[in-house]
């Protein structure tokens, strides 16, 4: 099942929640939709499902135009953050819901063999005659995924499917739901506000930000490649520097480098994007002191990976820095020593103008 | 030392004895006086003559006929303002329209105005000389004269049947009774419901939608189950409400024996210095209210065990 959203614009009151948002998902991946709270994702998930109506805009499903079909007629499966399952009924009953609610629906024993191999395809059929305020976060998270796939949906649509859950469970699920996803094939949509568990889980990214989309692509794509500042500040740590670029070179303070592209653009002053891990650490010495001079102000060395707070020494300018452990153990780095840094690859943003 | 140990256990949080003890005093004092008192009264005055006198005044025929009335009378208003409330509250908590804070404030409309004035208004819309009565008059006219152009029996037949609907005595009638009770009760219902199902959300109902579910089915099979103790407690707030009305009653029922609920069953025969006989009846509204006091506390318990 192919999805199309065509030019879908939609308000609340003064609140542009998207505007003019177009966006296919191929068949059978797994997409995750990005960005911080109040860019659309939500929105435009639930106008997906049906719980919401786009201003306007068109949506197909496979080539068919379901712009105005109502939610229970589009045969989506949409699970809720807080998973919403019914209180009143057990575990057994809310997977079985779709299925008995159909005037024509299966026989009692075609729903049962469903429900059983459903409640074992999520590895909960032990759970089955409890109810959902006897079930953990994660637990009640597959039981609605269950619900959901019961009623045979054409694709999956997930909101904040991790929301709710701690850490360890979160990482357990993400590996879970991406195995799932494996095995049926099943188009499937989430929407998380979690890097981490963006670039991680889907085959395929899209980043939004006050309603409108920033960029899709791959998660080595948006990471490696950020099409906008917006993104590149969103996705992963950040150090944003002033700098002046000139005909291909970039010049921190006295420091000059290459930069790929912007060849024509004449002198002139722009922010450069590095990322923690684009900076190279080295001591200074008699031979070596090309780069520029900072101060290390803190080290957190936690973990295989060492943040370094520093501080430029000709304007006091905060850069963080991340290097292996061993680099800081082999280099014997100590806070208030100062040392040398080399960026290593800088992004502007800037319109290429010729003069 | 038990973090969840009562007040009792924890002598340094309590407040010295001579400051205890007044204050104790004055709720047990007010507790007794205004509530224990009136009942245990009327059941004392009620049983003063003896037991006889007591079975007498309880199954004679004009009380026997009240409580008769008062049982239609709050039966008919919970069941009206059971779909009343339920269809309130599920358009108030589930939908997004203009008004919605106008109408909220409205269903609270009879808890605000006096149920004396509540029945006044209604004699005056329904009664015989109000503004439906004059327009019920000029309908029946229409359609007996109607009736009489026709030849055909089923048509002459349906006409005037038609006729008869807007000829239904309203006001000092069942039905003005039964009008006047449920707008008095309309609240109770409503009101329970509103902050059960605002708190619930819609995110149930909107499961139940995708995954096939009609409108009508999803009412049966996700909400009516999530709210049906609030509802319970609701439907018996009210009928203990709608059985104890005077007020609107009083004015719509136009003072005559086979118009009288037990409330004004009771006030007529203390008016008459049947003291005796008023208690006896009014012992009945009291062992109803008990009763009603029970169930709530059932309830109550369970929507407790339930959260």
């Amino acid at each position: 099942m192919s999805i199309e959203i065509q030019n879908v614009s939609k308000s609340f009151g003064t609140f542009a929640a998207l505007s003019d948002v177009s966006l296919t998902v191929p068949n059978g991946k797994l997409m995750a939709w990005l960005g911080p709270s109040g860019s659309g994702k939500t929105t435009l998930l639930r106008i997906l499902g049906g719980l919401e109506f786009g201003d306007c805009g068109k949506i197909f499903f496979d080539n068919e135009d379901i712009t105005d079909v109502p939610t229970r007629l589009r045969q989506v499966g949409f699970v809720f953050q807080n998973y919403a399952l019914f209180g009143h009924m057990t575990v057994f009953q809310n997977v079985a819901f779709g299925l008995t609610i159909k005037s024509k629906g299966p026989s009692k024993s075609e729903i049962r063999e469903k429900v059983m191999d459903l409640l074992q395809k999520v590895q909960l059929e032990h759970l089955a005659h409890r109810y959902p305020n006897q079930l953990s976060g994660g637990q009640s998270q597959r039981i609605a995924l269950a619900r959901a796939l019961a009623v045979n949906p054409r694709f999956l649509l997930l909101d904040e499917p991790f929301g709710a859950l701690d850490a360890q469970v979160r990482k357990e699920l993400r590996r879970w739901i991406r195995q799932l996803h494996e095995d049926l094939g099943l188009t499937t949509i989430f929407v998380t506000h979690d890097q981490e568990e963006a670039l991680e889980v889907a085959d395929q990214v899209v980043i939004m930000n006050q309603g409108k989309i920033e960029q899709i692509g791959t998660p080595q794509q948006v990471y490696d490649a950020p099409a906008t500042p917006f993104v590149y500040r969103f996705l992963g740590n950040v150090n944003v520097l002033p700098a002046s670029i000139n005909k291909g070179k970039i010049k921190f303070g006295r420091t000059e480098m290459v930069l790929e592209g912007h060849a024509t653009v004449d002198h002139s002053e722009t922010l450069a994007f590095v990322r923690p891990h684009e900076i190279e650490i080295s001591r200074k010495t008699l031979f070596h002191s090309a780069g520029l001079e900072v101060i290390i102000q803190k080290i957190h060395s936690a973990g295989p990976i060492a943040k370094l707070s520093l501080s430029r020494l000709d304007n006091g300018e905060k850069i963080q820095a991340e290097v292996p452990r061993r680099q800081v153990d082999s280099l014997n780095l100590k806070e208030g020593e100062s040392v040398l840094i080399r960026i290593q690859n800088a992004r502007v943003f800037q319109d290429d103008y010729s003069i | 030392m038990s973090q969840g140990g009562s007040q009792l256990d924890r002598p340094h949080l309590n407040d010295p004895w001579w400051i205890r003890l007044p204050l104790i005093a004055i709720v047990v004092g007010f507790l007794v006086l205004f509530l224990l008192l009136p009942l245990v009264v009327v059941f004392v005055e009620a049983l003063k003559g003896g037991i006889g006198p007591y079975i007498k005044a309880v199954t004679d025929p004009r009380t026997l006929a009240a409580l008769k009335l008062t049982l239609i009378v709050s039966g008919s208003a919970v069941i009206l303002n059971t779909i009343f409330g339920v269809m309130a509250a599920w358009c108030l908590t589930k939908f997004q329209f203009k008004g919605k804070s106008f109408l909220t404030s409205l269903i609270d409309l009879p808890f605000a105005v006096s149920p004396v004035i509540a029945g006044l208004i209604f004699v005056l819309v329904f009664g015989r000389q109000g503004w439906l009565g004059t327009w019920g008059k000029d309908f029946l006219e229409l359609f007996g004269h109607l009736a009489g152009h026709y030849q055909n029996p089923i048509i002459h037949w349906a006409l005037l049947k038609i006729a008869a609907l807007a000829d239904v005595k309203i006001i000092f009638a069942l039905p003005g009774i039964i009008i006047a009770t449920t707008f008095i009760t309309f609240p109770f219902v409503a009101r329970e419901l509103i902050p059960l199902m605002q708190t619930q959300g819609i995110q149930n109902e909107e499961t139940a939608a995708s995954l096939g579910a009609t409108g009508w089915k999803t009412f049966w099979r996700v909400t009516l189950p999530s709210i049906k103790w609030a509802l319970l407690y609701g439907i018996i707030l009210c009928n203990a409400r709608a059985m104890g009305e005077f007020g609107a009653v009083s004015v719509v029922s136009g003072h005559q024996q086979k118009t009288n609920t037990l409330p004004l069953h009771i006030e007529l025969l203390y008016n008459e210095y049947q003291f005796t006989s008023a208690y006896a009846v009014a012992s009945i509204l009291a062992l109803l209210a008990l009763v009603t006091l029970i169930l709530k506390q059932l309830i109550e318990s369970h929507l407790h065990s339930k959260a």
